[in-house]
């Protein structure tokens, strides 16, 4: 099980781009998260794993999914772009 | 095996309610079947406090517009039912049983439950209702749900396999 998490869909290469997304979209955040040493594996793991289900309630996880599954071709980008919304 | 089929965020009472649409085997009881009631042996961990007031699904807000009654959930949330009836998450704990034992290699991961409850949500509330008695019984309800995939209609099948293999690969 371990093999995927490297893979170009595991969590920690997806953990990456949702890091890298961060510095590029807000540099404050990134910066204030990297002082305080508060890797994503903290706060963002859950976030994508479970697809954001456990932070909404379900009429608004749906409604999230729906947009993530519209852009399933892209392998879920959408999700990272909400992810940094929350932040934000 | 530790196995959940319940929802974190439990904002819902739908699960705990009683599926319109129950695995016939399961009801009718035949001799030499063996449920998950008997195979499984359900724990919970203590909760302090879970009195939060829950949404209602859509077909009970339709129920309780007309009659004007409201209903509480809190007590006995994930009680059996009597033999014959079933509720939700048993079915939701099915889904994964019958997953774990056919993708022997990924088995049973933590946060399958989450993934699951939204999807099975939403075709178990559709508002055609000979879809969503279709969809439990083909998809869902039967002996092997998972393997019956490739006997389902081909607009269904590829919506659900599509969703529901990608998800199940995506998180892990």
């Amino acid at each position: 099980m371990k093999i995927y998490d490297h893979s170009e869909f595991g969590i920690l290469v997806r953990m990456q781009r949702f890091l890298m997304l961060l510095k590029r979209i807000d540099h404050e955040v990134y910066y204030l998260f990297e002082k305080q040493k508060l890797k994503p594996e903290f706060y963002a793991f859950r976030w994508l794993t479970l697809l954001l289900s456990q932070e909404f309630r379900l009429p608004d996880v749906l409604r999230i999914w729906d947009s993530l599954f519209a852009d399933q071709e892209k392998n879920f980008e959408f999700l990272l772009y909400i992810c940094c919304a929350m932040i934000t | 095996m530790l196995f959940s089929h319940r929802r974190l965020c439990p904002d819902l009472s739908f699960f705990q309610q009683e599926t319109e649409h129950p695995c016939s085997e399961i009801l009718n009881q035949e001799p030499g079947f063996e449920s998950l009631r008997k195979r499984i042996v359900s724990t919970s961990l203590k909760v302090e406090s879970q009195s939060q007031t829950r949404l209602l699904t859509r077909s009970e807000y339709a129920y309780s517009n007309k009659t004007k009654t409201t209903t509480s959930y809190d007590d006995h949330e994930y009680q059996l039912l009597p033999d014959g009836h079933e509720a939700h998450w048993e079915v939701v704990e099915r889904i994964l049983f019958v997953f774990s034992k056919l993708n022997s290699g990924q088995s049973y991961v933590q946060g399958m439950n989450e993934i699951i409850g939204p999807i099975y949500y939403t075709f178990a509330t559709d508002p055609n209702l000979e879809w969503r008695g279709s969809f439990e019984k083909t998809i869902i309800s039967t002996k092997f749900s998972f393997l019956c995939l490739q006997n389902m209609p081909k607009p269904m099948r590829s919506i659900v396999l599509q969703i529901l293999w990608f998800i199940f690969e995506i998180i892990l």
